[in-house]
């Protein structure tokens, strides 16, 4: 049993009063285990070996944002999040679930990470010499070409943050395993449009340039169309900012939670 | 008044109730303005022969009716996979999970609807809450249940005529194929392997209800193929039969096809080829007994079912006149076998795989070692879902052009210990599919003769939607995005496109009524009837 789930027994038998109806009443040190091992297999992969997020959620929190409470994390495992990279996981039956619910459950009373820098700072940078709203939204402010930031804590791991800046070609989202924010490029015979794929089916495609205004393409109609995965709009902050800058602008993204 | 009274007898007449003998079910194949079984007709060719619809007018094809079906709001419902019936203009099809719906095939005004009392604790382990169809048989219309019961409704009311249990649907059994009907018998197969169900397949009386036979498609001791399992894994051995088989009047024998071994992913519980897992199988529809097998896939791995369509068609092999029966498998091969024996003829691959080098020559795949899943996970092609899945195919007899939509994916399968418990999965493992900008989806034909390709059309993901050909000279298909589409037969360019707003999930199906031809297909839970006019 690692410490995580030991701590967890521990809290269990403290905190009893309390769990008298919860959904992980009677889990051993076996199941709480077993959740463990069944995260690595299916869920590690988008939230991290640790759960601290990378492409999913950071389940380290006491709070999560689509399970109010224990049995609909349950659910959740099962139905997974419409509209949202999370899916049904089918292949576990319900006491897996319940196991790896009980799991994700233990992450949340771990201490948050340790944050690189000082965020406040890292507000003032992402203002100015960062230029973070000319292409991302905060709390209602700055130009939605990119991800929107509000929250981003809950939704990214530290490390992922500070990849998907210093290398954001190889750290592009996912959501059923398309990239998010694609580079598309294309040619008709009035001309050509670089940006951002917003979505496409056989016959169309719809992009969004950097001027946030959405084109709509027939695949028919076009001479070229070219999808550039190994690049990103967003510039590559290693060679922008200082090393401290770049903890202190993570620091302060990785502040920016609600819930809690 | 007594001209009166004629004409309002006439007027009945012609909206008479699905009054579909035996005889007009063997000639469908005549009876283009009609759909008179989930594919068409018992050969399994989802080939409409209508031609008012064609390559040079497709361009002006138009929504004529709509219908928004209302499914369960419980979770995992409402994916609509059904084909319709059309007789004699009623529409009957079934919406997810279990009902059953009449409507005029002229405007889509329902006629009647059915809705059968199921548990909100109903088990569908290991696929959605789904209904494929109907079958029509005299002048009743039958419909699997979710819970696992066969109903017979009167066709022209929706009246319940009789209702059986076929099996325990707390042990994982669920009906979700549309049912199969011969003369007076009803043919019916089981979801559930992935509950570690013993699969098999039954006949119905059609008048009565009444169990003719049981055909279980995993053996027991000590009957032929009970030598392909240890100790007691039969009895939790999947072998589901989870989709509407094809028919020979002439031989007088049923296709129906097998299901993977139960669990799924880890085959270390049940050493041995797993007959009749992954299989087609022929059976004498008088007796159940099995004339012969094929088995596509001995000792699946990777939850390679075999319920695709059998197609059956005659033609010259080698310089000799055969019957035939066709399948592009799961496990991404395409397989021509001898119907009335079960000879392997030929087979190739169409999709992507990395699993065979090849398949030898009585069409046993060549298996590649390193190819199981592991605990760690391990990269193959196809994903579990296959190459091509239950979503049909179309064959057209007069070019002899095979379509299939093909699924482009790979998935890390993983291995995992699991132990039965009844009703629960039995699965052993799952996978990790390489889905979004790392799959993709076509649409291809193949000449059925040499399994060649001859054209693909290219889509945004892996398909779920099944095709048609027309005489037209067109391919009607759908996509997850939303497309409905008709391809040019001959050449594989796109003619016509419409955006539904929802997944495609359905295969489509064409009939005819006064006078102009249809083509339906739906998206996401809205059927659409298309047409020029």
């Amino acid at each position: 049993m690692t410490i995580r789930a030991a701590c967890f027994v521990v809290l269990m038998f403290i905190l009893s009063p309390a769990w008298a109806q919860s959904p992980f009443d009677g889990l051993t040190e076996g199941d709480l285990a077993d959740g463990e091992r069944l995260f690595r297999v299916h869920c590690a992969r988008c939230h991290g070996i640790d759960g601290a997020g990378g492409e999913g959620s950071n389940l380290v929190r006491s709070k999560l944002k689509h399970a109010a409470d224990d049995e609909a994390l349950i659910a959740l495992l099962g139905d997974g999040i419409p509209g949202t990279g999370m899916p049904g996981m089918w292949t576990l039956d319900e006491n897996q679930r319940t196991r790896v619910a009980a799991y994700v459950r233990t992450l949340g009373r771990l201490e948050a990470e340790e944050m690189p820098g000082d965020p406040l700072r890292g507000a003032t940078i992402y203002q100015s010499s960062g230029g973070c709203p000319a292409c991302h939204i905060l709390e209602g402010h700055g130009t939605g070409i990119g991800p929107e930031l509000t929250d981003v804590g809950d939704r990214r791991g530290l490390e992922y943050l500070r990849r998907s800046m210093v290398e954001p070609a190889a750290a592009q989202s996912q959501t059923m395993g398309y990239q998010d924010y694609l580079t598309v490029r294309v040619r008709t015979a009035d001309g050509s449009v670089e940006g951002l794929r917003v979505n496409e089916d056989a016959f169309t495609v719809q992009v969004r340039d950097i001027g946030g205004v959405v084109h709509s393409f027939r695949k028919d109609d076009l001479t070229e169309f070219e999808k550039v995965f190994a690049h990103s709009l967003m510039p590559e902050y290693g060679t922008v900012l200082a090393a401290n800058d770049m903890d202190d602008l993570i620091s302060y993204l990785m502040s920016l939670r609600s819930g809690e | 008044m007594k001209r009166l009274i004629l004409i309002t007898l006439a007027l009945c007449a012609n909206t008479a109730f699905a009054q579909v003998n035996y005889e007009r079910l063997v000639n469908a194949a005549k009876d283009g303005d009609n759909w008179l079984t989930y594919s068409g007709t018992y050969r399994s060719e989802r080939y409409s022969p209508l031609d008012q619809i064609n390559s040079g007018n497709v361009g002006d094809l138009k929504v004529i009716w709509a219908y928004q079906m209302q499914p369960s709001t419980q979770a995992g419902s409402g994916l609509v996979e059904t084909t319709p019936i059309v007789v004699d203009g009623i529409m009957y099809l079934t919406e997810p999970p279990s009902t059953v719906t009449a409507l005029d095939a002229g405007t889509g005004k329902m006629i009647w609807s059915w809705t059968p009392d199921i548990p909100n604790e109903v088990l569908s382990i290991g696929f959605p809450r789904v209904n494929r169809g109907v079958a029509v048989l005299d002048d009743a219309v039958y419909v699997g249940t979710l819970d696992a019961h066969l109903v017979a409704l009167d066709a022209a009311t929706g009246a319940v005529r009789w209702d059986v249990e076929v099996a325990d649907n707390k042990k994982g059994f669920a009906l979700t194929l549309a049912p199969l009907a011969i003369e007076g018998k009803i043919i019916v197969g089981v979801s559930g392997a992935e509950a570690g169900v013993r699969g098999f397949v039954d006949a119905y009386d059609s008048a009565t209800g009444e169990r003719i036979w049981r055909f279980h498609t995993i053996p027991g001791p000590g009957d032929p193929g009970s030598e392909t399992w240890q100790g007691d894994a039969w009895q939790t051995g999947g072998g589901s039969t989870w989709l509407t088989g094809s028919y020979d009047p002439d031989l007088d024998l049923l296709y129906w096809t097998v299901g993977n071994p139960a669990p799924d992913w880890n085959g270390d519980v049940r050493p041995g080829d797993n007959l009749y897992s992954c299989s087609l199988i022929a059976l004498d529809p008088n007796s159940g007994e099995l004339k012969w097998h094929f088995q596509f896939t001995p000792h699946d791995t990777h939850d390679w079912d075999a319920n695709q369509i059998p197609v059956l068609l005659d033609a010259e092999f080698n310089e000799e006149d055969r019957k035939i029966v066709a399948l592009a498998n799961r496990n991404a091969f395409f397989y021509l076998l001898d119907r009335e024996t079960g000879e392997f003829l030929h087979g190739n691959q169409y999709s992507k795989q990395t699993w065979a080098s090849g398949l030898d020559e009585s069409g046993r795949p060549i298996v590649l070692p390193g190819t199981e899943p592991t605990y760690e996970g391990n990269l193959i092609w196809p994903s579990l879902q296959g190459a091509t899945n239950w979503f049909s195919p179309s064959y057209n007899p007069e070019t002899e052009q095979f379509f299939v939509a093909t699924r482009l994916m790979g998935s890390v399968y993983y291995k995992a210990d699991v132990e039965y418990e009844e009703g629960q999965p039995f699965l052993g493992g799952g996978e990790q599919a390489l889905s979004g900008d790392d799959a993709a989806g076509a649409i291809r034909a193949l000449d059925v003769m040499t399994g060649e390709q001859q054209w693909e059309f290219m889509l945004h993901s892996p398909p779920w939607a099944g095709v048609m050909a027309t005489a037209g000279g067109l391919v009607f298909g759908g996509s997850n995005e939303g497309n409905v589409f008709a391809l040019d037969a001959r050449t594989g360019k796109a003619l016509w496109d419409f955006q539904t707003g929802g997944a495609v999930r359905t295969n489509p199906m064409g009939f005819a009524v006064n006078g102009q031809q249809r083509v339906v297909s739906t998206g996401g839970n809205t059927m659409f009837v298309f047409g020029l006019e």
